[in-house]
């Protein structure tokens, strides 16, 4: 089950990668800044139509936890801990890395109208919990049995994220050099390469962790300023909004210290739910060409 | 166009395998396979004292191959090898073919019951047993070794340590000499177990046990439990972890006085707590059992063997096959850390908490037959801290990771439990502590909790120790610190029976006091308990025990004859409540009436200043009867025309008397013999066998064997009291199918004899009695000391489960035995015949009964209610008239015709011994009818003692005597009686040996010698007798019965006239020579009337020890 899922991770990436690399064999324009591809590019997309503006994205990620549900509990789990609802928070730190938008003006009503996309490598996400679920140890008594073991403390596990987002953008007084404009589109949450990280967790061995991958939405607000006559500086804003992600740790084992005559414990499925909503703030130049 | 294209491939080809090698795959653990294994075994290694009725248990977590594990065994050294093999320490292997397989095949069961008892065995288990084994390769030697219970003394060899707390008392010597299971804890009880019985008045703690600070010296405060072989010493405060104790015993004496070598044990408790000054340990467990009765999904099916869990059947012969049932209390337990105890992790629960199962209710015999006696609700008690420890599964390498399935984590524990009953009478048959018991179970987490299973065949006395009681108990435990824990003592303490009873008279000095509680009691208090002589204000030195819910108070010294006294209780005794002790309470109807005094009189043993001086008698003898026996060997056809040795018959009878039928013996049974008098206990002395086989040397009874044409002796061990005489044979001495022989001296060649207390002059005993016992032959009137040697052949059989006691005719007049109701002497209505003459004949003119119409009955009769059979009384002389009505073929002296209203068809046979009954003397006021002188001539006749002895049956074809218990419907209100019913035909001998003809016309009514013989002797009698089967608050079980059916008896006298006349006088030898005839006839026919013949029979209480009185007093069992 696990290998079927993550090929089909691979075959997303992969297509998405070719959509790159098409972009990347096209030739080259004779229109525009008179930069290398950009003759090609023209060609493939036309006059004035793709544009993208590279720079940095500060990534704000906004965790709101749903749920912490432990699931199939083993035998010897249950004693120390309830199956359902746990209480915790899960989030993850904000991120700054590379980016670029890329868009695409359509060919509709004043030339406002494009599409969107951002495109960056993809980033190591941390996954870390806070409050009871990190400070206070989930399994503090086995049947009145001190079990020893310590809280999880902050550090769960890292996942790789690949979210492709498109977005419808509007902008407005296209006759001005300073341009707002508004956008709303889609996101799907790609994840892989995701491990569970915490000590406690790993001591044993290493526990799977599947992140469900899910369509979001995207709203966005930004502005371009004209730099020259085709060189923007842009200022863009995201709202990006996953709901109900569903992450799940299997074949955990934790050792139980108070507990030695138990080599290790088995404990079972941990499901965490939670509204995957991040703040993306971008700037970044670039023309159109 | 396919230029782009080609392009495409070539970027994509490049970033593929950049792709996969971004997706790590984790390293997920995978436990290793634990493979199928022995997982669970009971015995555990090193148990001892298992009663035979246990059971053996293998469970694998795959399934067995019974024909493999039924295989041969093959000796290998000092080891056996095979799939499963059970030797014992001799290297005799044990036939385990009637092992069961069960359980899904899992589980192998084998039951103990053939083995031997105190014997240690050893069991080899293959991995060939069962499918893909891997846990039983690598075992050098036995996997298992065991010990079965030793229940009796063993002759000639001092007692020893068996076991301290289940381990082997080498490891707490000084040097030890071998490694403990599990670790001493300071909460730890210590629990001694030896070899055989001891007498229970030589453990007095400080004196012969002490526990002491090795330190400083100082005693520990204990509490202490003994009896039979069994000392719990419970310290009220828990010992201090790492200091060191020194266990020291001394002087303790089994019953053959052999003494224990003193020794010293040094015992090291381990701190089980955070901090030695706390309460308990650190982890708080609340336990309950569960699923119980009531719970959803009760019951559930035990993981050990397959069968219900907190559901299990008491099973015995006597009683049937009970299902009881678990109730869902809630105990409190506390655990050492387990981070700390890694290998055994320690877990207490406090004394006073309690288990509870659904009692028998009601009791009825054989599981058919109804009595009105319930139980309620059964209690167990933890009467000392119950130890527990947790392991991980001992037939796994150590750190083998626990698995429910393949290697469940394993609990012992050990306690010491007082059973008591809700219903009084009930309370008072099966009230016990069951001593150092050792549950061996597993733990497993279930549904969240940890869930502890438990077994443990449990031996219970039932019938005030008649009978036993097995129980596979597989305490199903669930742990959850949720559970609500109660802490509310419902019950207040009270007085339900005591024995003697209230106001009892006539009471046996050197009988133990008992008094039967609603409840278990604690030990603190015991010490207001004080016996007092009505005469004095100091206290009688006393030892006070606990078992069960019975208070056993033992004088150090005989009590005084003819004395009252009473048992004051105190106002300090409370129940054994963990938090809210109740104290005793007095209400009126309790067995103090209230008064919280037990007053009663010892006998005074006082005769009449002209009543004869008689030897003792054996009253009652089992195996046998209690006379020396001719024409022994004689062989005769039984009913089913097999030729049988008979038993002979006794020496001074008829030589047309029936012949016992041979003896028999119930392995299971101790030798047992009563006397009709108080004996001097050193009298009772065992011999070695004469070359002959025809005495002892050296001892008043000896038991032997013929081996290859030599008697061979066997050793005995001796549980003594003043009227009865228990001799146990060595262990396993005694082999099912053999002959063996009981030989007692009868003195006639000066050797030792059992001879009469002090207080009777001493006088041995008579083995003859029918030749006389106070006037030995027509010119003496000496008392008859000695006769032939009691020679009783007898043949071993197998025990079959039977209830056996011997039964005491009580309350009984003649207490000093000498055949005369003397002045100081109860009227024991219960246990009487009143006379009265229906005719004369011959020279007889006339009769009356009017200075002694009662015949006074003492009798000691072995009795033993065997296996139920379906409802037959033809064998006593009923016919079946159809739907349960019974009747006799001839009518009775009365002319009436005997019947009996049965309900059910179910009976319980009753065993009842030859043996004799004796009574005392009647007299008779009959006249001389002589020609001319009319009814002139006074003939007062007393019959002296008499002696009634049981016969067989001369029916044909002939029987064994037997009686029955049945459920009866009462004739006069056609409804059914509550109380079962006894019910037998007495057949039997009447003999007056030392009969007398005397005449008034001699001065003092002196006996006229010679002058007259009668036919008292051999005379037949019988009658139907019936009556109730009850059950005492006391613990006592009575057959009260009376004759149904009128009986008769003719006394024919030959006087001698020529004799007479002489003392008459010259003149009317003158006036009436030649005219009567030398010898003259006459009768006299005696009856007794329906109902006038009553006996009334009871066993000892479970706690009436045999003895008392400063040496042999232990628990008899």
């Amino acid at each position: 089950m696990k290998t079927t899922k993550q090929n089909r991770k691979r075959v997303w990436l992969a297509a998405l990668m070719l959509m790159l690399a098409a972009d990347a064999t096209a030739g080259q324009d004779h229109y525009g800044p008179d930069y290398p591809g950009v003759t090609l590019t023209q060609k493939l997309f036309g006059e004035d139509r793709l544009y993208f503006r590279f720079g940095a994205i500060h990534m704000s990620p906004d965790v709101k936890t749903r749920s912490i549900t432990l699931s199939n509990l083993s035998e010897i789990a249950e004693v120390a801990v309830e199956p359902g609802e746990q209480e915790g928070e899960a989030f993850s730190d904000p991120l700054t890395l590379p980016a670029a938008i890329i868009g695409y003006k359509l060919r509709w009503g004043d030339g406002g109208w494009s599409i969107e996309t951002m495109a960056a490598l993809p980033p190591t996400l941390e996954l870390k919990a806070k409050g009871k679920l990190a400070d206070e140890p989930l399994v503090t008594e086995a049947n009145g049995i001190p079990t020893g073991v310590p809280a999880l403390g902050e550090k769960v596990g890292e996942t790789k994220v690949a979210p492709p987002m498109v977005t419808l953008v509007k902008r407005f007084r296209m006759d001005h050099d300073l341009r707002p404009y508004v956008g709303l589109g889609a996101v799907y949450l790609f994840t892989y390469d995701s491990h569970v990280t915490n000590p406690i967790l790993t001591e044993i061995g290493e526990p799977e962790l599947e992140i469900q991958d899910k369509f979001g939405w995207v709203g966005q607000v930004g502005v371009d300023w004209r730099l020259s006559d085709y060189w923007w500086l842009a200022a863009d804003v995201k709202y990006v909004s996953v709901k109900e992600v569903k992450a799940k740790v299997d074949r955990t084992f934790i050792r139980a210290p108070g507990l030695p005559q138990y080599q290790y414990a088995e404990v079972g499925d941990a499901e965490f739910v939670a509204d995957m909503n991040v703040y993306a703030f971008h700037l970044g130049v670039g023309f159109t060409f | 166009m396919r230029t782009i294209t080609r392009q495409r491939l070539a970027v994509l080809c490049l970033l593929y395998p950049l792709l996969n090698a971004c997706e790590d795959e984790p390293d997920v653990f995978i436990p290793p396979k634990p493979g199928d294994a022995l997982i669970y075994a009971y015995p555990s290694d090193g148990m001892v004292d298992l009663p035979l009725g246990s059971k053996l248990l293998l469970t694998f977590s795959s399934a067995i191959d019974e024909a493999a594990a039924k295989a041969d065994c093959q000796p290998d050294g000092d080891n056996f090898t095979g799939p499963l093999c059970l030797a014992d320490s001799e290297g005799n292997l044990v036939d385990l073919s009637s092992a069961q397989v069960s359980n899904r095949n899992h589980t192998l069961t084998f039951s103990m019951q053939g083995l031997r008892a105190g014997e240690e065995y050893r069991l080899w288990v293959s991995p060939d047993i069962a499918a893909g084994i891997v846990n039983l390769d690598d075992h050098d030697g036995p996997l298992i070794t065991f010990r079965t219970r030793q229940y009796n003394p063993m002759p000639n060899q001092a007692p020893e340590v068996l076991a301290i707390n289940q381990e082997k008392p080498g490891t707490y010597l000084p040097e030890p000499t071998a490694k403990a299971r599990f670790p001493f804890m300071d909460f730890s009880p210590v629990r001694i177990t030896f070899t055989e019985p001891l007498v229970e008045t030589t453990v007095r703690y400080g004196d012969t046990v002490k526990l002491q600070h090795q330190e400083s010296g100082e005693l520990v405060d204990v509490r202490i439990l003994n009896e039979r072989h069994y000392i719990t010493l419970d310290p009220k405060e828990d010992l201090i972890g790492g200091d060191s104790y020194t266990l020291t015993l001394e002087g303790l004496e089994d019953f053959d006085e052999d003494v224990l070598e003193t020794v010293t044990y040094t015992l090291t408790p381990t701190l089980s707590k955070d901090d030695v000054v706390d309460l308990n340990p650190p982890i708080k467990q609340l336990m309950k059992a569960q699923p119980a009765l009531g719970d959803p999904g009760y019951p559930q099916r035990s993981r050990l063997h397959g069968l219900p869990l907190n559901q299990f059947n008491l099973v015995t012969e006597a009683l049937g096959v009970t299902q009881v049932d678990s109730m869902p209390l809630v105990l409190e337990g506390w655990m050492g850390r387990p981070d700390v105890h890694v290998d055994a992790v320690p877990v207490v629960a406090r004394a006073g908490q309690q288990l509870r199962i659904t009692g028998i209710d009601p009791i009825k015999l054989g599981g058919e037959v109804r009595t009105p006696m319930f139980t309620g609700d059964i209690i167990g008690t933890f009467v000392t801290d119950v130890t527990g420890y947790l392991t991980t599964n001992p037939y796994r390498p150590k750190g083998f990771q626990p698995d429910d399935d393949y290697a469940p984590m394993y609990v012992h524990m050990n306690f010491d439990l007082a059973m008591h009953a809700e219903e009084p009478r009930g309370n008072a048959s099966v009230n016990q502590n069951l001593m150092h018991i050792q549950a061996v179970g597993v733990v497993d987490v279930k549904d969240g909790a940890l869930t502890f299973e438990v077994f443990r065949t449990l031996e219970l006395d039932v019938l005030s120790s008649a009978a036993k009681v097995s129980a596979d108990f597989a305490l199903g435990v669930r742990a959850d610190v949720d559970f609500e824990f109660e802490q509310i003592n419902r019950d207040p303490l009270q007085v339900t029976g005591s024995f003697p009873e209230n106001l009892q008279t006539q009471v046996e000095p050197s009988n133990n006091i008992i008094v039967v509680f609603n409840e278990p009691v604690h030990d603190e208090g015991m010490e207001s308990v004080q016996l007092f002589r009505q005469d004095s204000s100091e206290a009688v030195p006393v030892q006070v025990r606990s078992s069960g819910s019975s208070l056993v108070v033992t004088p150090r010294n005989e009590l005084a004859a003819g004395q009252r006294y009473y048992l004051d209780l105190g106002d300090k005794l409370k129940d054994q409540d963990l938090f809210a002790p109740s104290q005793l309470q007095f209400v009126a109807g309790d067995a103090t009436d209230g008064t919280g005094r037990i007053v009663f009189d010892t006998a005074s043993y006082a005769a009449n200043h002209d009543a004869p001086v008689l030897p003792p008698v054996v009253l009652g003898a089992y195996p046998g009867i209690g006379c020396a026996l001719q024409d022994r060997g004689v062989e005769r056809q039984d009913a089913a025309g097999n030729t049988l040795k008979m038993a002979g018959r006794c020496v001074g009878g008829l030589e047309t008397d029936s012949l016992y039928y041979p003896f028999s013996y119930d392995v299971s049974r101790p030798i047992e013999i009563s006397f009709n008098m108080p004996m001097e206990l050193a009298s009772m002395t065992f011999g070695t066998v004469a070359a002959d086989g025809e005495s002892c040397e050296g001892g008043a009874m000896c038991l032997a064997e013929e081996v290859d044409g030599q008697w061979q002796n066997i050793p005995l061990s001796a549980r003594r009291n003043s009227l009865r005489l228990r001799a146990l044979p060595a262990p396993n001495t005694i082999v099912p199918g053999n002959a063996y022989r009981l030989v007692i001296n009868g003195g006639d060649n000066g050797e030792a004899v059992f001879r009469s207390h002090d207080r009777f002059d001493n006088l041995g005993i008579n083995t003859d009695p029918l030749n006389g016992m106070g006037t030995c032959g027509p010119l003496s009137n000496e008392p008859c000391e000695g006769g032939p040697a009691i020679l009783i052949d007898f043949l071993a059989t197998a025990d079959e489960g039977a209830a056996y006691a011997t039964v005491l005719t009580r309350e009984y007049t003649d207490v000093n035995g000498n055949g005369v109701w003397d002045e100081d002497e109860f009227e024991a209505v219960n246990n009487h015949a009143r006379g009265h003459v229906k005719s004369t004949g011959g020279l007889i003119g006339g009769a009356n009964l009017d200075e002694g119409d009662q015949i006074f009955t003492h009798a000691a009769l072995p009795m033993a209610f065997l296996p139920k059979v379906p409802l037959d009384l033809g064998h006593i002389g009923l016919v079946d008239e159809g739907n349960g009505r019974w009747c006799a073929t001839q009518e009775d002296a009365d002319g009436d015709i005997y019947c009996i209203q049965t309900v059910g068809d179910t009976s319980i046979p009753v065993e009842i011994n030859a043996q004799h009954v004796m009574g005392t003397s009647l007299t008779a006021n009959a006249t001389l009818a002589i020609p001319v002188l009319g009814d002139l001539i006074p003939l007062p006749l007393k019959t002296g003692a008499l002696v009634l002895r049981f016969r067989p049956y001369d029916d044909k074809p002939p029987q064994p005597l037997r009686g029955f218990v049945v459920n009866e419907i009462d004739p006069d209100t056609g409804e059914e009686i509550d109380d079962p019913i006894f019910i037998t035909r007495l057949d039997a001998w009447l003999d007056a040996p030392d009969l007398r003809l005397l005449s008034a016309l001699i001065p003092g009514g002196q006996a006229i010698p010679n002058v007259a013989d009668a036919n008292v002797r051999s005379l037949p009698v019988s009658a139907y007798l019936t009556g109730p089967v009850k059950f005492l608050r006391n613990g006592q079980i009575t057959l009260e019965s009376r004759n149904a059916s009128a009986i008769a008896a003719q006394l024919n006298l030959t006087i001698d006239l020529g004799a007479l006349i002489p003392v008459l006088g010259d003149l009317l030898d003158l006036i009436l020579g030649g005219v009567l005839p030398e010898e003259g006839l006459g009768s006299l026919e005696l009856g007794i009337a329906k109902d006038d013949f009553r006996i009334r029979v009871v066993n000892n209480p479970a706690h009436a020890r045999l003895t008392t009185a400063g040496q042999e007093n232990a628990g008899e069992r």
